[in-house]
């Protein structure tokens, strides 16, 4: 397992990361085990604590819901830099693609991949020098056919994740990967409703695909 | 993975409750505890097997509720698996009040304990035993002491009637020689959901789960 006793962990991302986090920083703690919202950073730091307790890996979230990566550009320094982690896991690139389907009429509320690519790259050179470990998930849809537009779409924005997490020696996790292992045996209806916000089934499996990347299973 | 297939239910007290929907708790309404993460850790490593998952945890309970319910709550459902969690309340009662009527002690508990495996054994593809636990690190604790009494009437009971064994307790206690009983569950009974997880994670290994 990779990440260092004593560790601060952080997420970062969109909805799927928030999912109902406490503000300004999502942390479960005795008095509020919910202030870490309910999706996988809930139930990555539920196993961690639970399979490496000797580690006291300290997990917090900073998820945002509607986030595209221009609003983790903006919001970075107090949400990251000032955060201070030692890791620090980044999952964007759903709304970045979903505005430009879901609000065609309203191109300056998607981002395009160039600028996409840009900005992560840049977040990711300015903040991975001061990181022991850095996790870059691709954004994902629970659609199986990698034809459906949208779907074909994102995995643009995957591979340019990929790309990235190679430059800076991050530790990939490919979301859609582990969604299309599911997504063989069930219709998306019954792991996302929208095709994009998963239930406990869909948010173990993004737990899961994080654990695995930092060998954590 | 011994479970292949077919319906898994839970059934125990609170921490099986933990606000589970009613009359049975299923998929977002499998409550906030190790039957949601049991069903979640199930459907994401195993989408091929579809398990379903039931929980019919109530809060308070002790053996004497299980023995009144059983019929609906578990012999109804038609279960494949069976997982129950069961002896918190029998013993926190004996230290709640003077002679509290609703205490059960070890005989009465090991006897209705025994009834209902015996009944249920041969409707099953398997049962798994959990023990009570207290998560309190010391051993002599008289709470705590009383419990460990019927964790190992519950390991004896699931060697005599075959049935697979979770030691909760001795998971809790490899924990909290690492983090603070708080952090597992904030009255010692009650998990957190690390405490819930490694609740899951026992009961996991007693199906031979691969992570």
């Amino acid at each position: 397992m990779r990440i260092e006793a004593n560790s601060n962990l952080l997420f970062i991302g969109d909805s799927i990361t928030d999912c109902g986090r406490a503000r300004p920083v999502g942390e479960a703690n005795p008095w509020s085990w919910g202030d870490i919202g309910s999706g996988y950073v809930r139930d990555v730091a539920a196993i961690l604590g639970a399979a490496y307790p000797e580690r006291q890996i300290r997990v917090r979230s900073v998820g945002s819901s509607g986030n595209t990566v221009r609003d983790l550009a903006a919001r970075w320094k107090s949400d990251v830099t000032d955060l201070a982690p030692e890791w620090l896991c980044v999952m964007i690139g759903i709304n970045d693609v979903w505005r430009q389907f879901d609000a065609p009429l309203a191109p300056e509320r998607a981002v395009p991949l160039a600028e996409y690519s840009e900005t992560l790259w840049s977040l990711c050179h300015r903040t991975r020098p001061k990181l022991k470990g850095l996790v870059l998930m691709t954004p994902f849809m629970i659609e199986a056919n990698p034809d459906d537009a949208m779907r074909a779409r994102m995995d643009e924005y995957g591979a340019a994740v990929h790309e990235i997490a190679e430059e800076f020696e991050a530790i990939f996790v490919d979301t859609q990967a582990a969604f299309n292992a599911l997504l063989a045996h069930n219709h998306p209806a019954s792991i996302a409703w929208d095709r994009i916000h998963p239930g406990p089934v869909g948010h173990m499996t993004l737990a899961r695909a994080f654990l695995r990347g930092v060998g954590a299973l | 993975m011994k479970i292949d297939s077919g319906t898994l239910l839970f059934i125990g007290d609170s921490i099986t409750d933990a606000g589970r929907a009613r009359p049975v708790g299923e998929g977002g309404g499998l409550g906030g505890g190790y039957p949601a993460q049991v069903n979640a850790l199930l459907g994401a490593t195993y989408p091929e097997r579809k398990i379903r998952v039931l929980n019919t945890g109530i809060s308070g309970n002790t053996i004497r509720n299980l023995v009144s319910r059983w019929q609906k709550d578990v012999l109804d459902l038609k279960p494949d698996w069976l997982s129950i969690m069961i002896g918190t309340n029998d013993v926190w009662r004996q230290f709640s009040g003077t002679n509290n009527p609703d205490s059960v002690f070890p005989e009465e508990f090991e006897k209705s304990y025994r009834e209902l495996i015996e009944k249920t054994r041969p409707t099953v593809k398997g049962i798994t035993l959990l023990t009570p636990f207290y998560v309190e690190p010391d051993k002599a604790q008289p709470m705590r002491a009383q419990m460990d009494v019927y964790g190992k009437l519950v390991q004896k009971l699931a060697k005599e009637t075959g049935c697979r064994f979770g030691d909760t307790q001795a998971a809790y206690d490899k924990a909290l020689q690492s983090v603070a009983f708080s952090t597992l569950a904030g009255d010692k009974v009650h998990p957190s959901p690390t405490g819930h997880m490694v609740l899951s994670r026992v009961f996991l290994k007693t199906v031979d789960y691969r992570w």
